[in-house]
């Protein structure tokens, strides 16, 4: 099954814990500068939005790369980035529309969400579940069924 | 290890900036944030020194756990010496800012001298400077982080910073960072101003680890499930869910205390706030986290656009930090307002200017009842009627005071200061110069222990009675629960965590935490002792100060005229019969000095 | 008998009601039990605005028409 990382921002506080869970993975620490997924703040903190790479079908990044170092990870969806491939040339994070794929000084490569190999950690930390790893064929039908059922309830007051 | 071993020194006067390995003897003694702090404080400056000397030093410090995802790790603490009190200053902050200095590999930063022009120090990864705040000196928190995001092109700076009331020496000025987080109380921001530097910019791209990462991403998952399962109030309601329970009490300190309790409470408390009025508005928007924080008890509110306060102001037609318990109390029943929007727009002005509100509060509270015994009338005010309840006068004063214009420079100088000046300072609702919180020592018993004996002068935070003050209004018993938990607190405040966990949490949970996150054993004697290392340094430092046993009292009000009403009605605060109790279980002499027996078991000779 | 009933804080999430039925010689434990009150999430009770603490609550018996407020405990902050 395709899945999503499905956002909510209705639902961030802003913790931040998506972003400390995300590093953990893939750095051994917690460092929410390395994180592949981000949360930015609006008006004051009045709305948190957590942001990450939306694994499109037909990735720019993935074309723009000169050395083929982006794969499709056929299973799950995810674009994957071989650090033996990936020469830093950031021609990637250039056709990125999203701004997802970073560049990391330190290894001198790109990073970008891999969905952790299918347990993407940022959601199973998420307090309020505003990140949840869902069916990327259905990710709509949260909202439908929110929405129908204020459908409802309007239709018998 | 969850200590990053690096501190940073920075002489303002001379512009060195000296990066030094942090002392490890200090932090296994010392924990990290307030203790820590108190430490550095201690070995780096003389007591006796004028808080708005070069010769203070300012420290900024994380907590080991500070940038971990334990829950509520973002708390950093603001320690020095304190110009409102002459005592020990220390207040802890949460939002983003704590967590982002241990990022960039700093555990504490040490501030000495004053610069001869206002900078403000920018920390971008490895890369560290003081740069002229010229272009910012005079603007508020607000503008000043906008700036500072757009001259470095970099959003993702977080910042602390001081407002015009920091700069012009507000006795009670706050130190704001993320926009509206705040360590508020004890003039920090003010001593920040006294030594020309305007803000604290940083961008760590660092990482923290910790000592046994399998073990702390265990013991820190059990511990977000333990706390789930208490704080859903706190989450839901904020900590403003208090003001109806203290009503009710009758410990809701009302018209600069001389009332417990206040008629308008239900307007301005937590169902107030979630209320959608005729015109379909709510006050509250959302909550929101700190750093870290699986609560989430934050509140994000907005003023309704027809508000007398913001109608012409458009600038003001956003959401921001809303109402929490003190804020509430401090714009509320102590100055006998009732207004919701007109106390959400006071809480902006703080935010925006930098001003502990609760001090703020207290010192206008204290000049309303001057106003009324007609001692200052509006020849002094600017011409504002200041009775008490009148919504207008609490936003043009807090406007005035973050602004430091007319009647505000007098209300700049703290609620003590202010009464002596006009001869009544028996008005002055302050322990060692600093104004109460909103729980009224006549019906919370240990309370008025703990303002009384509060290192940083009366503060609320800094031991927790709540319990036993609730089940029982006497003095009796008091002082043990109380010298216990302030003990516990100072060691919670260290760990870089929030004490709002101290209800789900107890010394055992914290130290499984610290255990899987720093070097060394970590047990739940061992930070109990470490936690009444620190009260009593801190008690040392005071000492040196010159305050003395005169020091550890509470206004007259409180000691001689009973409650009026409420479950405490005809009661009078017990210190006399709990102070000599709470001395001799620190181990202290009737002076109220730690004794060589005390002072050899803490190791603090 | 019935009493009349106020909740403070976050006790308005279990209860909503502002009078409650109780049989004669009701104490104050029993109250909180049939409002569905958790005793364990109760600061302190007052009835006719004395306070009960609570070793007391058990052995208060309530009269008809008492006022008996639940109030939150305090958190602090």
């Amino acid at each position: 099954m395709h899945r999503m990382l499905h956002i909510e921002p209705s639902l961030c506080t802003g913790c931040l814990q998506c972003e400390m869970a995300c590093s953990f993975e893939h750095e051994g620490e917690f460092n929410p500068a390395r994180s592949r997924i981000r949360v930015f703040e609006f008006e004051h903190g009045r709305t948190s939005v957590p942001y990450t790479c939306t694994q499109c079908v037909e990735a720019w990044c993935m074309k723009a790369c000169p050395t083929a170092a982006i794969s499709v990870d056929t299973q799950l969806g995810a674009k994957l980035v071989s650090p033996e491939a990936c020469v830093g040339c950031k021609a990637c994070v250039t056709a990125c529309p999203f701004g997802t794929i970073e560049f990391n000084p330190t290894s001198g490569k790109v990073d970008k969400c891999d969905f952790c190999g299918g347990d993407p950690k940022c959601a199973s930390a998420c307090p309020t579940d505003a990140i949840t790893y869902v069916d990327a064929g259905a990710s709509g039908v949260g909202r439908m069924l929110a929405s129908a059922q204020q459908a409802a309830q309007g239709g018998a007051s | 290890m969850s200590w990053q071993g690096k501190i940073l020194r920075i002489n303002l006067t001379s512009g060195e900036l000296t990066p030094e390995p942090l002392n490890m003897e200090w932090a296994h003694d010392y924990i990290g944030e307030r203790g820590l702090a108190t430490k550095y404080l201690w070995e780096n400056m003389d007591p006796k020194a004028d808080a708005m000397s070069p010769e203070n030093a300012l420290i900024f410090a994380t907590g080991p756990l500070t940038g971990t995802n334990a829950s509520t790790s973002g708390r950093y603490a603001v320690v020095t010496k304190g110009p409102l009190t002459g005592a020990i200053a220390c207040s802890n902050s949460g939002g983003k800012f704590g967590a982002e200095l241990k990022y960039a590999g700093f555990d504490l930063l040490l501030i000495e001298g004053r610069s001869e022009k206002p900078v403000y120090l920018l920390i971008e990864g490895d890369e560290i400077s003081l740069v002229s705040a010229d272009k910012i000196w005079g603007k508020t928190v607000w503008e000043t982080d906008a700036w500072i995001k757009k001259q470095h092109h970099n959003p993702m700076l977080k910042i602390a910073t001081i407002g015009v009331a920091g700069e012009r020496g507000v006795r009670y000025a706050a130190v704001v960072n993320d926009l509206h987080r705040a360590a508020g109380r004890s003039g920090v921001g003010t001593v920040m101003g006294s030594k020309n530097l305007k803000a604290i910019a940083i961008r760590g791209t660092g990482g923290v680890r910790v000592k046994d990462p399998k073990r702390f991403m265990e013991v820190t998952d059990e511990m977000k499930n333990l706390l789930a399962k208490s704080t859903g109030g706190l989450t839901k309601y904020g900590t403003n869910a208090m003001m109806d329970t203290m009503q009710e009490f009758g410990g809701l300190p009302t018209n600069n205390f001389q009332q417990v309790q206040f008629d308008g409470a239900d307007k301005i408390d937590a169902k107030a706030m979630l209320k959608t009025d005729e015109t379909g508005h709510t006050n509250l928007l959302t909550n929101k986290a700190c750093f870290g924080c699986t609560i989430a008890c934050g509140r994000i509110a907005h003023i309704r656009e027809d508000h007398f306060t913001i109608q012409n102001r458009k600038e003001y037609w956003h959401a921001s930090g809303g109402l929490e318990y003190e804020t509430a109390f401090a714009f509320g029943p102590v100055v006998g307002v009732d207004d919701i929007d007109a106390c959400t727009f006071a809480g902006y002005l703080m935010n925006e200017h930098g001003v502990d509100p609760i001090s703020f509060g207290v010192t206008l509270a204290a000049a309303m009842e001057l106003y009324e015994m007609g001692v200052i009338t509006t020849d002094d005010t600017d011409g504002v009627e200041l009775n008490f309840g009148n919504a207008e006068a609490l936003t043009i004063m807090a406007e005035k005071t973050g602004k430091q214009e007319g009647f505000g420079e007098i209300l700049g100088m703290g609620s003590r200061r202010m009464c002596e000046k006009y001869g009544h300072p028996e008005l002055s609702m302050t322990v060692k110069g600093q104004e109460f919180a909103g729980y009224d020592s006549r019906a919370l018993q240990g309370m008025g222990l703990g303002y009384a004996t509060g290192n940083r002068g009366a503060c609320h935070l800094k031991h927790d009675t709540f319990d036993v003050d609730m089940d029982d209004q006497t003095g009796e018993g008091k002082a043990e629960p109380c010298k216990t938990s302030q003990d516990w607190t100072a060691a919670v405040d260290s760990s870089g965590l929030c004490m709002f966990t101290m209800g789900a949490w107890g010394a055992p949970e914290f130290a499984a935490q610290l255990d899987a996150d720093s070097e060394g054993e970590w047990t739940a004697e061992r930070l109990t002792q470490s936690g009444e290392r620190i009260w009593n340094l801190e008690r040392m430092f005071n000492l040196a100060a010159g305050l003395t046993r005169a020091d550890d009292t509470l206004p007259e009000r409180l000691l001689k005229d009973p409650a009026p009403s409420g479950t405490a009605k005809g009661r009078v605060n017990e210190l006399d019969r709990m102070l000599p109790e709470y001395y001799d279980l620190r181990g202290w002499n009737e002076a109220g000095e730690p004794t060589e027996d005390t002072l050899g078991r803490l190791g603090l000779i | 008998m019935q009493i009349k009933v106020r909740v403070t804080g976050h006790l308005i999430d279990f209860c909503s009601v502002d009078a409650v039925e109780l049989p004669g010689g009701a104490s104050v434990d029993d109250a909180i039990g049939l409002l569905g009150i958790p005793l364990d999430q109760v600061g302190l009770v007052s009835v006719d605005g004395l306070a009960v603490s609570k070793a007391k609550r058990a052995g208060t018996v309530l009269a008809d028409g008492s006022e008996m407020v639940v109030m939150a405990p305090l958190t602090g902050g």
